[in-house]
């Protein structure tokens, strides 16, 4: 028997919104199992915070801020620890253009004709910052509305628009690049 | 493919992209986790113990800064206490020549 909340209710909550966190943290860190573990991890803080939840803004929204701040916690642990792992050949030795890291990223939810070329753009997503990766991952994957990510992002609407501006154009910089590079 | 029109392709796929349901047991392993005890995870116990860690620094700092203040002040009373000796016994040379 939980005791901080009921079960019910904590569980009317996990069954609303399990399906959105998980998505979301999938988006984010590109893989499944680690979206699993930061799923429960999520639910395991609403579970403790709830009862303290004095926010203007929506349950649901506060509960999609925590999986996009726990999916970014996970990703800057995960680069702390690349940065003492060998670097091997970061730049390609004809072209000079930098290597990308070869993302095995195959989204689940993507059909097969469009396998590769959404491989690329997982790829071309990782290299944003964190602000124009999640704004661009919430508002252009998730389908959340430019209002809804301002919420979530705890931001203005216009500087969710111009995020999602200067996301679009690195990400056409970055494409760019892996242009070049496929052809070569 | 020309290069616009390939960047513009790859770009469109994130619409494309579906949500996908997540493991059906995940309710059930938040549950299982909440019911246990609470167990301090390594990086509590690396946080708490960094700070155990600091604490007994800054004792150690404040006792090492009083021992060397008590030494300077016994030093310090004791080269007074010399040159008031000295005072007293007045170590002027006279020379007869």
């Amino acid at each position: 028997m939980l005791s901080n909340i009921s079960e019910n209710s904590f569980q009317q909550l996990f069954d609303t919104n399990n399906k959105k966190v998980f998505n979301i943290s999938l988006n984010i860190v590109q893989n499944i199992e680690d979206a699993e573990d930061i799923t429960q991890e999520v639910f395991i803080e609403v579970y403790y915070s709830l009862p303290g939840f004095n926010e203007k803004a929506s349950v649901s929204t506060w509960i999609y801020r925590i999986a996009v701040n726990k999916s970014l916690d996970f990703l800057k642990a995960k680069k702390r620890k690349k940065r003492f792992a060998l670097l091997t050949q970061l730049f390609h030795p004809e072209t000079g253009l930098q290597l990308h890291d070869i993302s095995h990223f195959d989204h689940p939810g993507v059909i097969l004709e469009n396998k590769e070329r959404t491989r690329i753009l997982y790829q071309a997503i990782d290299q944003l910052i964190e602000t124009q990766k999640t704004a661009f991952i919430l508002s252009r994957v998730e389908g959340f509305s430019q209002k809804e990510t301002a919420e979530i992002m705890r931001l203005s609407e216009k500087a969710i628009e111009a995020l999602l501006q200067r996301a679009k154009e690195n990400l056409k910089k970055s494409l760019g690049d892996f242009y070049r590079q496929e052809r070569i | 493919m020309e290069k616009k029109e390939w960047i513009n392709s790859i770009l469109e796929t994130a619409s494309e992209i579906k949500a996908v349901e997540p493991n059906p047991y995940l309710y059930h392993k938040i549950v299982n986790r909440l019911h246990q005890p609470e167990k301090l995870s390594s990086t509590i116990l690396k946080y708490k113990l960094e700070w155990v860690i600091a604490f007994f620094l800054v004792i150690a700092l404040n006792v090492s800064s009083l021992v060397v203040y008590k030494t300077k002040v016994k030093k310090g009373k004791e080269v007074s206490a010399i040159e008031a000796l000295s005072g007293e016994i007045s170590f002027n040379t006279t020379y007869n020549y």
